[in-house]
This record gives structure tokens, sequence and C-alpha cells, in this order.
């Protein structure tokens, strides 16, 4: 319990560093689009203290994203992990992008004059 | 309307094609503007909770009533029970409680009070009735993380061998005890028989 609240604020530099970087990419569960960096509800500072108390213990970024993906699910990433389910999410973007450019070409294609 | 999907595509072809080649970017973002504004309008379901199929993560929580006394998942296990989390500052936890008081006669109701303190808790539940066989007391609170929980209250179905097997992340309403709880419930309670 002592562990807890020691976890609960800052690290040492290059730790805080680490545990910094995580904050920014995990998201505010309750708050949606904010990340647990920036977010001022209960649980994200539960979040961070979970983070943070890892990091002391040794764990890597690896595993504590993945502890929090396995009781959140994904949706705890700031960034949708790219999988079969996801791959609308990401290429819609692109294709949507696409569609924009194509009409624009067609639109701007100079008249061909015909000789 | 009955018709065939073949038929329905000919239809949607036919009228696409009346469109004139300018109004073609219009149309695309009308359409995109009516998709967006349905997903959203319409209600959003989330993602069932990856807990769902699990044991019930542990965790040892001194007892409200007595803080010598813990409170685990092992003290549970052998019939269907409810796990709620709850606080004494939560005003949607204080609506769910009459439907908690009467579920507690249906199923063993098992409480953790969340980032709370064991006065405020007492003097909530004297409040409100108690329709919990045991609470635990998560000061702190440890079990955030470890329980998914994204707020108070969430409840927790946990089945005789402490799988959960249902989870709900706002408050509970008669709808979703009617449709959702009960149901799940019988099924359990109609398997541990066998």
């Amino acid at each position: 319990m002592a562990i807890f609240l020691i976890a609960a604020a800052p690290l040492p530099a290059k730790e805080e560093a680490r545990a910094q970087a995580l904050f920014h990419q995990l998201r505010c569960v309750v708050c949606k689009g904010e990340s647990v960096a920036e977010s001022s509800a209960e649980v994200a500072a539960d979040i961070r203290a979970m983070v943070r108390t890892r990091i002391e213990a040794g764990d890597s970024d690896e595993q504590i994203t993945q502890t929090l993906v396995s009781t959140y699910g994904t949706q705890v990433l700031m960034r949708p992990p790219l999988a079969r389910g996801t791959l609308p999410l990401w290429l819609a973007p692109l294709l949507l992008l696409a569609m924009g450019g194509g009409l624009l070409f067609a639109y701007f294609k100079p008249a061909r004059a015909s000789a | 309307m009955n018709m065939a999907l073949p038929d329905v595509i000919q239809i949607i072809r036919e009228h696409v094609r009346t469109i004139p080649p300018r109004m073609i970017p219009l149309a695309i973002a009308i359409g995109l503007g009516l998709v967006m504004a349905l997903s959203l309008l319409l209600p959003h379901r989330a993602p069932p909770s990856p807990l769902v199929g699990r044991i019930l993560p542990s965790f040892m929580l001194p007892r409200v009533d007595d803080i010598h006394k813990s409170l685990m998942p092992r003290d549970f296990y052998g019939q269907p029970a409810l796990l709620n989390v709850f606080s004494s500052w939560c005003v949607p936890c204080r609506a769910e409680q009459p439907l908690l008081m009467q579920l507690s006669g249906k199923v063993r109701i098992y409480g953790i009070a969340w980032r709370d303190t064991a006065e405020n808790v007492s003097a909530y539940l004297s409040e409100t009735g108690n329709p919990y066989q045991a609470v635990a007391l998560d000061k702190i609170p440890v079990t955030t993380v470890t329980l998914g929980i994204f707020g108070v209250p969430t409840t927790y179905l946990v089945d005789e061998k402490g799988v959960i097997r249902a989870k709900w992340d706002t408050p509970l309403d008669q709808q979703m005890i009617d449709k959702e709880l009960l149901p799940k419930l019988e099924e359990i309670q109609a398997n541990a028989k066998k």
C-alpha cells in the first residue's frame, strides 16, 4: 500500500519521462478524446498511478499497456491497433482523400482540344 | 416491402445514374453527412468488456463492518453473486439502490465502496438500506485498473466458479435487470444445478 502511495507522485526524471510518454498514449476512458495525461477524471488519476507503480516495478511499456488493454479493451489506447476489425477505421480517411483527389483531378483536368 | 436485394440494387443504380456528374461531389458529401449523423444519433453500443468470460480479478480489502476482516472474491464462490462497485458520494449509485434492494432477494450482492471512507459508507447504507452481504472498503482505490472500472456504479455478475458472466459500466435500470441480468442469472443457476 505504501508503494502505491509513493507511485502516485512523480518518479525520478528518466522514469517520469517514460511515464509521461505513456500517459499521452493512453486514452482517458471516461472522457473520450482526452489522454490520461490531460484528464482530471479520477479513473485517469488511477491509471497514471498504476503506470508509475509498474514502471517502478520494472515492467516494460508493452506489459503496462497490455494490462490496461486486458481490462479496458483497446479503447484505452489513443491509437487504435492495426487489426482486421480496425482496418476500415485506418483506411477510410485515406480512401476519402484519394476519392477527393480523384474528383479534383477529374474536375481540373485540362480539356483536351481535339486536334 | 418484400423486395429481393438485386431489385433494390437495380433501383439504387437507376437513381444514381440520374445524378448529373457535377453534382457527384455534393451527393457524396450529403451521403457522408447522413452516415456520420446517423452514427452519432443512433444508440451507441459499447464494446463488450474483455473481462467477461474471465475469472474475477483478485482483491483483498478490509470490510466496512469490521476492518479486521477482509473480503476477497473466493469468499463468494459457490453460488452466483453480484459485485457492485459504488461510492457514497455517487448520485447514480444512490438511484440504483432500490433496485439492488429488490435484487438482494434473488441473488447475493457484495459491494466495494470505491474511493470512500468507512464512516461515509455506513451513513449512506443506513439511509438507503443495505442490500449487501458484505461491503469491502477500497479507500485508495486499488481496484480501478484491475477490475476495469470506468466509474461508479459498476456491477459484475459472477457465477459460482468466480467467472464474470456480465459487466455493467452504467447504473442498473429495470430494463437492464429484466432483459439482461435476470435471464443471465437464471441461466447460471440452471447450469450450476447440472
